[in-house]
This record gives C-alpha cells, structure tokens and sequence, in this order.
C-alpha cells in the first residue's frame, strides 16, 4: 500500500474534542468514516467525517456514571451500534436514532439511545469488543475482577435483548481483550486474546519461585471457542510477556496462515502465533500446544509504558502511543524486520502552564527513514 | 492482605457511625448492635470500652450517628433509632455510663452534632422533619427547627459563624439556620435533585459539600446571600458520606451507600476521576473521619470492620486509566488522544516498579495501590488537577493509496488469464508495486505460454471449467433469456434440477427456484441418450420458463456440493452417485474417446445455463475434441488434489510437453500468493486466483479451499471497508468457492425505485402515488427514451406501458419484454 513512501508526510490536524477530563479512546467505525471518543468525563462523543478532512461532532452524550474507558463500533450490517465500558460497571450498547439517510444540514440532529445496559460486572469494566461479524452479533466484556463475559444479541433487530453466553474467569485483572479478527470459520474457531494489568507482586526472587510453581506467570492469554465442546478454553498463556499489560490488539488476518498480534506493555510487542495443524500438535504432544508463539519484534523506543496498540486495515502497520506522547509506527521491511517508520509527537505543554494556553503547536517529527526504496510495497 | 500502615479491626456488629475524640487519640463507634470506644495506637486499635453493657439494652443502644464533644472529653451523643437522642458521659463511675435521654423526635434521629464552641449544645435532625438544639446543662430542648421537609439527614454546625448550622433533607434541600432563630432559615436552596444524604463544611473555606442519591457531590459557596455552586463531583454511586480533607484545599472523601465499597478522596478541580481511592472495605463504608493530619483516615464499613487508612497506601485510578487513544482508520487515517499535561508522576510510574515489589501481596484487583512513593504521590496529587484535558489529534494519510487504485483498474475476468495478467501487471506497475507486478508478469508468462502451446488461442472457457463460474451480466435480461432459448446449448446442464433456496432480505427463505435446465447439446444427445433421457425428465421441474425470472439462474448457481441427480449417474457411470468429481472424471479417463459428455457429465465440469450464453463460450463450444486433452491436464491435478489415483501416472505421461512448466510453476505461483497473503497483501492472492479462472485448479493442490475462502473474504472485507461495493460485488460474483458467492445470496436486498419518480417501492407492487399522479396528469412518458410523449403514443394493452411508437416498434424488434421492465412480454395492438 504503500502509504508511508518517502516523499508523503502525514498532515496533522487537532479536534477541540472539548471533553472535560482525558479521552480513554478513540475508535473509527468500519469505514473510517466517523470517530467515537470517550472521556473520563462520562460522556461519549461521535464525530463524522464531513469528506474534506474535517471531523464535525454529531453527537456527545452523558453515557454512564464514571470514567468511559473504551467505546467500540459494530459492525455497520447490524447497523450504527456502538458498545461502551466504564468505571461504572456497566457496559451499554448504544444504537443511533433518527434520519441517517438525510443529508445536509438535517445531519446534525442524531440522538443515540441506550439499548442495553450489561450490569453482570461486580468491579469496573475495562474494555468492551465487539466479536467478528460472521460470528453473529457477539460482544465481550472484561472486568478488573478477571471474569470474560460473552453476550450474544440473538436476534440482530433487537438490541435490548442481549443474552450472556459465557462467563470466563480468569482469576487475574484483566485490562484488554482482542478478538482475533480473523474470516475464516474453517481454520481459525473463534478467538479471543485477553491481557492482564495485574502488578506483578512477585516481591523478591523468592516469591518467583513460588510462582513458578503455577501454571503461567504470562499476562496474555489465548481463549478459544471449541465447537464441540460449546465452551471457551484458554488454549495458551503467552510466557513472553510478563509485564502489566495495557493494550493488546490482534492484526486484521486477511489471509495470513498466522495471527500478529501486539502487545502493549513495557514496550511495543508484536508475537506471531502460528496454529499448529492438528495432526501435528497431537502427533507431537497429546494435542496439548495449539500454537507456535514467536516475539518476532520487541520495540523500547517509548522509554516508558506503553498504552495502546492499533493496527492499520491490512495488518502491516503498527501505530503504538505511550507516556512519551508519542505515537510510533511500526512497519515491517524486508526479511521480516519490524521497524518504527514514523513519529508523531505532540508536544505536550509544561506541567505548570496555565489550562487556558490550550491551543498549542504541535510537531510531527518523520524519523529517519534510512533508505525510501527499501519499503516493500505492500 | 492488608497493606502494612493500614490497621483493622472488626466487631460483632455493622457500625453505622463513627466519631473521634478531640485529640483523636480514641474512636468510638456506634451501630445497631456495636458501640464500643477504641484507642487508636500505632499499629492497633485496642477496646478501651464496650458502652453496650447493662440490664436492659433497649433500642436507646441501637444508634444510626455518633458524636464526640469537641469539648468536653467524656461527653458523647448518640442518635438512636427509635428517635432518642442519648447523651453519654464517659467519666461516670459504674458500667453505665448513660447520661441522659431526650425522647424529643417522634421518629428516628439521623444525626447529632455538637456545637462546636458551646460545649451544651448539641443539635439533631430526625427523620420527622425537625432539628432540635438541646442545652446539656439544663437538659432540655431549647429551640425546635421545623423544616417542612420529610426528613433531615444531616445537621453541621458552620466552623466559620459560630451559630449556624446546615441542614441537608430529603427532598434534596438544604438549609442553613442561626441556631438562636428557630422562625425560619436564614437561607434555603435546592441542591440537589435526590434526597441528600450529608454535608460537611469546609474547614477553612466557606464551602458547604452536599452528597446526595444523585451520585454528585456538590460543593457550595455560602457567603452570600446566595448559595453559588462552585464544583460538582460525579461519582458512580449515590454518596452517603462526605468529608473535607484537612489541609488540602480542595480534597474531599467520600463513601457511597450502595454499591460501591471504596472510600474516594476527589480533587474538586477534576470531578470525574478520584485522586485516590481506598478499597479495603468488603461492604459498603459507612463513615469516614480523618484524623487530625491529611494523611490518615479512619472509616467503618458494613463489613463489621474499622479500618485506620493511610494515604500513602492509597491507589490511584488515574494512573491505571488508559491515557491515550489511537485508531487507525480504514482511510488510513490515524487519531491520537494524548493527556495534554501528562503526570509528572509517570516518571515516577517506572521508578514505583522496585517500590512495588517490597509489598506483599494486596490480594486486591488495585494495579498500582500503594505503589507510589510519597515524592511521586506528592507530585501526583499536584498535577492531578490540571491533568484533566485530553488532546485529540489526527494525522491523514496521504490520499493515493495504490492498493484501491489497484482494486480499481485490476481486471478479474473477461479474457485470458494472459491478457488480465498482462494488464493488471501494468496496472501494479503504475502504482508502483513492483513485487505484485513481478507476480502478474509471472502469470502472464506462464499462461501465455500455455495459451500458445494449445495451438490454439483456446480462451479460458475451452477448458473444462473444474468449478461453475458464473457468467457475465447480459446486457438485457430479455436478450439473455432469448439467448438461453434461442441457442440450444452444447453442455447438457446436470445440475438442472438444483433446488435453490434463495435467501431474502431478512435471512427468510423466499423462493425456491427451478432452475430451469437448458435443452441438452446435440453432442451429448447422439453420445449419451441416457442423459437426454435424464434431461427430458428433469424438463418435468421446468416450470413456467416465461414467467421464470431470468436474472436469477446465474446468481441461483449450481452448488458445488449438490450431488448430481443419481439417474443421471446411474446412467453414466458405476459408482455411487455420490461420487465425487474426480470418479466421474476417472470414468471418463477410462473411454478416452468421450470428450464432450466428460465434459458434460463431470460436476466440476459443467457449467450453469448462463455460461452457455456467455461471449466466450460460442468458440469453446465449438472448439475441437483435442481440448480436452487440456482438460485432462486438469484432471490430473484435482487427482493430486485428492489424494491421487493409481491412473495418476499414466496421465502424466499423456500430457504432452508443452504443459510441463505448468507443473513447475504451480506450486512456485502457489508459494508466492501465500507469501504476499502473509505479508498482508490479500489482495494480489485472491486476485490472481480470480485470474486464473479455471486454471486456477492448478493451485488446488497446493493451497487449501479454506486458505481460498480466506482470501476471497479478506479481500472482499478489504474492498467494503473502502466502499468499493462494485469491485466486491464482482468479486464475489467471479468467486470459486460456494461459501462466498452465497454471501450474494444472503442478506442482499435489492431495492427497486419507480422508473418515474425514484422513490422506492414499499411493495413488490408499483403503487407509487406519484407516478399514478403523473399519468392521471397526462404527462405520458415514453419507457424507452424517459421522455414525455407528445404525438402518437403506442402501449401495450398488457401491462399498460408504451411510449413513441418508433421507440416501442423498435424496442420490440429487438426484444420481447416490457421496456419499463415490469417482465411483461408486451405486444403492440
């Protein structure tokens, strides 16, 4: 695709997003045509692309009693659904009401209505995705108590009537989830990738030892939907990542015989998971390892936490943002080497400034690309 | 479990209350069932003395608040249940350290509060509505506040004006009163939309904080005469209790009354995101009070327990909260929320790390609880406040994205696999993706070569197609369906009888197709009566060609999996009807001398009606029997594909030279695709594969159906998300593989407009008004030319459509149906 060649710059652009307190997220809808944002402030914000480059907001609305932590879009077959989390414990589906087909000025009147509130969580919940379409109209929730919940809508229509499918603890705090995004129904069954943010209280070396004793020390772990069984296992526990994890995404899978997906932690992972046929794993040992897990890159170029990972549509670009206000993109180049093509970074004002200097400039720094044609074009 | 600095412990019962004495050297607490006093030590509290002692321990014993003389250092009141309020003395001799009552309040009294410089006096609120200020010395009432509210759930004395008192009620007022007036408050305003549950001044500002069932905490400057609401605080549950932080300015604690167990301490200058929260309780806390110094509070909870809270263990939710947001569009676009101030305490997150492993474990779901040093908390709780702004930045792509302009000019079909190689590699090249061209050139050459060593120019369709494709759109529904009549086709049609279940709009099944079969070739006829014989038979289903909407056959498409109709294998070969393709094929290998019922008879082999009409097939049809020599070349590949057969050797030997590099190149090609597919390029894949059209057998053997499937829906999924509904629409349309094309069958609805007005139909029926208006107004318009007649106008007496009567003679000449496209096969009078 070719996006990132030497002579094209990103321009950058600020939204006076006006929410009163941090923005936890930003999600575009399928087409990257409108922009959700949602704040600490409790409200939710949807903003839409007016074609020109410039984002108008549409709709901000009061979504729940405490900190929104994350808003997701559906997709748009089962129309405009957004699903939100929240400090408040609650995760709530959202559907857009009014004329979307009137066009001009008309468009400015849209009111979103709460269709479901999920009050199953007994702590807040940290991040709310929507499954993959051809699973139907599916959605998880994770809680800071460790426990998945999967709710399924059975009758697309009708989204006040969720159903809660699956009840998954995990026992540890649980701050991420992904599903793995992947079309085929056939090769890759359902699954979900869950990150944990639990601290690591493991105080000196002797305690590690006790904890080596048990199962996994790793933050992520790998669920799977089994068919047969109708029920989701933890498939993999992904040994790598021992740091609180913050973020964790898988890449699109247009058609890759493995999963990418990243990782943000203490640095900038991305880990291969190649599923192991059948045949061989339990050739090899009773079936017990689904998977080949592979760090295939490790980036500490935030110098600092990292808290949030997103991948482009094709799955070959990596955009990571971590507490130096930067956002870093990664791209693979040639023999598989993963490498930060780009910094944006946004000069945040000093600490002690007053909040009236609000507008600020911002820089965008390109990083050093060491040679332009060595970009693979894909 | 409990951090080291904070102390606990617990009781038989819930305590409702808590109150310190004035050099919070001692706590006493009161509940239904517990009142007991504690000395507060360093690391303990340890019983000084159990008050609930005595003969009779009547509901004077069962208290909802508690208060300690700020004063006096034996006095303490209690708001009992029954609506008492009991007056204690702690210096008295005996077990009984009863003071006296005043059973003034009709109904339970929800709190007492000490004046805080006039040690007799002491003030209640009850639920009857009524505050009264008792005078310990004469142990009386001296002044009844009537509020004309239901009930009073909080009464404070001011700190700032030594007579006044706030009384916040139900009704979600708040009142303020000079304790020497009982005729009316000095002020009286709405705070609050739901019952308010306390308040508490500030000790140093002329702040009065409300709480209240509204999950707000409101702060109110009371200087004036006017309340002037200076903060609001949100917090996710109705609050029960509110406390000022001493010395900090513009901290206040609160706990909730449902729901939520933990004690938050909020910077009012940040309403949304508590600077520190404290989540020992198990069950919701039921009071707080801070000891004299900021740094240590205690509280007491439902869970029988009385914790002593230090700060320095606190957590802070703002540190575990995601402070940024990026998101990569399908556009290419890219957002970024970013703090515009972030904390300074972020350096400090790192430095904590070493910190965090001297605790033991918390056994709490707190990520960084206590975890800061007192440093980092120090400069936490200085940048919090102004932390609370987020940036929201976006960084455009660049707009030329060659993968759509790729999608855009690529051609998937229409001509050799050579001439789309050729072109697309050219269209690769021009948006320089020299690595997809380099794959097209391959193609190109490859296919070429092969189209040449045919011999002849032996277009695609000459091949057996191993799987059914489907055609072209005709150019008019009419002249397909006269095509399909017209010329009798050279493939007998097996999968005739093909009962489609066309899903709708909604997922509902709606119709169930015939497929109408189409008359058998002559070919097959003078080869295999037996199929003919089948033909004629599965004719019997052929129900009302004329009415038949001729636009579905090709998107009602044979299924792959559809066994074929068992007499028509009977007929023709051994096996069991089940058979799969290749059995057939293997039959067919075994006459050799068969070519176009092989071609006929094999499932992969035949194709649906409509791609008999297709452009290409005219030469296909009637291409010489030395093609399937290259059919066989096929066929020996889907044999590799399945597994192979004993005769696999004996059909490498037939195929002739010329095709050898095809052998070569089949799995090389086949290792490409995959490598660009893992390399995040789908499209290159799955386009090649549509390419190919029916050589794309080749690579069966290599990449599984599934691996195919994904590709397909990959790059389907790729081209909506950029609305490129067309260019998936074909793609779909050109798909191998029944699970994709299906995907034009399910949830594909299609939308008719009125030919005049453009609105949509609501029904199958036209009954659209507007049309109906405009020919009452005889404003005719012509359904060839979209023109108002004037002059002669010529309509079909059928379905009443017509127009010039040039157009409509003309139109008729070339066509039988209704030029309005009602399907009507009109005729001119």
């Amino acid at each position: 695709m070719g996006e990132l060649t030497a002579t094209n710059l990103f321009e950058s652009q600020t939204i006076l997003a006006d929410h009163k307190d941090l923005i936890h997220d930003v999600a575009y809808d399928f087409y990257g045509e409108r922009m959700a944002t949602c704040s600490s402030d409790q409200y939710v914000k949807v903003w839409d692309s007016d074609g020109n480059g410039g984002w108008r907001l549409t709709a901000s609305w009061k979504a729940h009693h405490g900190s929104v932590w994350k808003v997701t879009w559906a997709h748009p077959e089962f129309g405009q659904v957004i699903a939100t989390c929240s400090f408040d414990r609650t995760a709530a589906i959202w559907e857009e009401v009014g004329d979307t087909a009137a066009s001009g000025s008309e468009k400015g009147l849209r009111t979103w209505l709460k269709r479901s509130n999920l009050v199953d969580s007994r702590t807040s919940v940290t991040d709310v995705k929507f499954g993959p379409k051809h699973l139907g109209l599916l959605l998880v929730t994770c809680s800071a108590d460790g426990i998945i919940r999967i709710y399924e809508a059975p009758d697309v229509m009708n989204l006040a009537q969720w159903t809660l499918q699956h009840e998954i603890p995990t026992k540890v705090s649980i701050s991420c989830l992904s599903w793995n995004p992947s079309l085929s129904r056939v090769v890759h069954p359902p699954m979900l990738a869950v990150g944990s943010d639990e601290p690591n209280t493991t105080n000196a070396a002797a305690s590690v030892q006790g904890d080596k004793t048990t199962a996994c020390n790793g933050k992520v772990f790998i669920y799977e939907y089994s068919e047969s069984s109708r029920r989701w296992t933890r498939t993999d526990c992904l040994s790598s990542v021992q740091e609180p994890v913050n973020d964790i995404a898988f890449a699109p899978n247009l058609g890759r015989s493995f999963h990418l997906l990243a990782v943000a932690t203490k640095d900038v992972r991305i880990i291969k998971i190649e599923p192991i046929a059948e045949s061989a794993a339990s050739g090899n040992n009773g079936a017990t390892v689904r998977f080949k897990c592979e760090v295939v890159a490790a980036f500490e170029e935030h110098y600092s936490c990292v808290w949030r990972v997103c991948w482009n549509l094709t799955g070959t670009l990596l955009a990571s943002s971590g507490d130096d206000c930067a956002v870093r993109l990664w791209k693979m180049q040639y023999l598989n080497q993963w490498k930060c093509v780009a910094v944006f970074k946004n000069e945040p004002v000093p600490g002690d400034s007053p909040p009236q200097s609000r507008p600020h400039t911002t820089y965008i720094r390109m990083a050093t690309m060491a040679n332009p044609t060595h970009m693979p074009f894909h | 479990m409990i951090p080291s600095n904070t102390i606990c412990v617990s009781q038989e019962g819930p305590a409702n209350a808590l109150a310190l004495n004035k050099d919070c050297s001692q706590v006493v607490i009161a509940g239904r069932n517990v009142f007991k006093v504690f000395s507060i030590g360093e690391n303990d509290f340890s019983e000084v003395c159990n008050l609930r002692v005595g003969k009779n321990l009547n509901l004077n014993f069962s208290s909802i608040d508690v208060a300690w003389s700020t004063i006096e250092e034996n006095t303490l009141a209690t708001a009992a249940t029954n609506g008492a309020v009991v007056v204690w003395n702690l210096g008295r001799s005996g077990r009984s350290k009863q003071e006296h009552v005043f059973s003034d309040h009709k109904r339970t009294v929800n709190k007492v509060s000490f004046h805080l410089t006039e040690p007799a006096l002491l003030i209640s609120g009850s639920q009857d509505g009524m505050m009264k200020c008792f005078d310990l010395r004469m142990k009386e009432v001296a002044r009844t506040f009537i509020s004309n509210t239901e009930s009073i759930r909080d009464v404070q004395f001011s700190p700032h004006q030594a007579h006044t008192f706030a009384a916040v009620s139900e009704n979600g007022n708040v009142q303020l009163w000079d304790v020497r007036r009982h005729e009316r408050c000095l002020m009286q305003f709405t705070a609050h939309s739901g019952p308010v549950f306390a308040c508490d001044w500030h000790p140093e500002q002329p702040w009065l904080a409300t709480a209240s069932r509204d999950k707000t905490i409101k702060v109110w400057d009371t200087i004036d005469r006017k309340p002037n609401l200076e903060h609001t605080i949100y917090t996710i549950a109705s609050v029960g209790h509110v406390k000022w932080r001493p010395q900090k300015t513009y901290q206040v604690a609160s706990c909730a009354l449902v729901l939520d167990c933990a004690v938050h301490v909020w910077d009012v200058r940040r309403p949304h995101v508590p600077l520190a929260t404290f989540a020992e309780h198990r069950d919701v806390t039921t009071a707080i009070a801070w000891l004299a110094d900021p740094h240590t509070f205690l509280s007491t909870s439902r869970d029988c327990s009385l914790y002593r809270h230090r700060f320095s263990e606190a957590a802070h939710p703002v540190l575990w909260a995601n402070p940024h947001g990026v998101c990569v569009s399908a556009r290419g676009d890219l957002a970024h929320a970013a703090p515009e101030r972030p904390l300074p305490a972020l350096p400090a997150r790192c430095r904590p790390a070493p910190a965090e492993r001297h605790l033991p474990g918390l056994g709490r779901k707190q990520p960084t609880a206590g975890s800061l040093s007192a440093g980092a908390q120090a400069a936490l709780e200085r940048a919090f406040p102004g932390g609370a702004s987020s940036t929201l930045l976006r960084y455009s792509a660049p707009p030329h994205n060659a993968l759509l302009q790729c999608a855009a000019h690529y051609r998937m079909r229409g001509a050799p696999p050579h001439v789309l190689a050729e072109h697309n590699a050219n269209v690769a090249r021009a948006n320089n993706r020299h690595m997809v061209s380099h794959v097209w050139e391959v193609v190109r050459c490859v296919y070429e070569a092969r189209a040449a060593g045919r011999g002849s120019p032996a277009p695609p369709r000459s091949k057996e197609p191993p799987r059914p494709e489907p055609p072209p759109l005709p150019p008019y529904t009419h002249t397909y369906n006269s095509a399909v009549e017209e010329e009798p086709l050279e493939e007998v049609e097996e999968w005739a009888e093909t009962q489609f279940h066309n899903s709708g709009v909604l997922g509902k099944p709606t119709l169930s197709i015939y497929i109408p079969p189409s008359k058998p070739s002559k070919h097959a006829r003078s080869l295999d009566d037996e199929n003919t014989g089948w033909v004629s038979a599965a004719s019997a289903h052929y129900v009302d060609v004329d009415a038949a909407d001729w636009t579905l056959p090709e998107e009602a498409f044979p299924l792959r999996s559809a066994p074929p109709p068992p007499h028509a294998l009977g007929a023709h070969t051994t096996p069991a009807p089940t058979a799969p393709p290749h059995t057939l094929r293997h039959d067919d290998k075994d006459h050799t001398v068969v070519p176009r019922s092989g071609g006929g008879t094999s499932p992969g082999g035949s194709s649906s009606p409509g791609s008999g009409s297709s452009g290409s097939s005219g030469s296909a049809c009637t291409a010489p029997p030395n093609l399937d020599h290259s059919g066989y070349h096929h066929h020996s590949n889907m044999h590799m594909e399945e597994g192979g057969e004993g005769c696999d050797g004996g059909l490498a030997i037939r195929v002739g030279d010329n095709r050898s590099p095809q052998l070569d190149v089949a799995p090389l090609l086949a290792a490409a695709l995959r490598q660009h597919a893992d390399l995040g390029d789908v499209q290159t894949p799955a386009v090649v594969m549509l390419v190919l059209q029916d050589h794309r057998s080749d690579l069966f053997p290599y990449i599984e159906e599934s691996l195919q499937e994904h590709w397909l829906l990959g790059y389907i999924e790729l081209l909506q998300r950029h609305k490129l509904w067309n260019i998936a629409t074909e793609v779909v349309r050109s798909a191998w593989i029944s699970s994709v094309w299906v995907v034009s069958q399910q949830s594909t609805s299609v939308a008719l407009c009125c030919g005049r007005c453009g609105r949509r139909w609501r029904r199958a029926a036209c009954d659209c008004a507007g049309a109906r208006a405009a020919g009452r107004g005889g404003a005719a318009v012509c359904a060839v030319c979209r023109r108002v007649v004037r002059g002669l106008y010529a309509w079909c007496q059928g379905c009443g459509h017509g127009g010039h009567l040039q157009h409509m003679r003309a139109w008729l000449q070339r066509h039988q149906l209704c030029p309005a496209g009602c399907a009507h096969r009109c005729q001119l009078a």
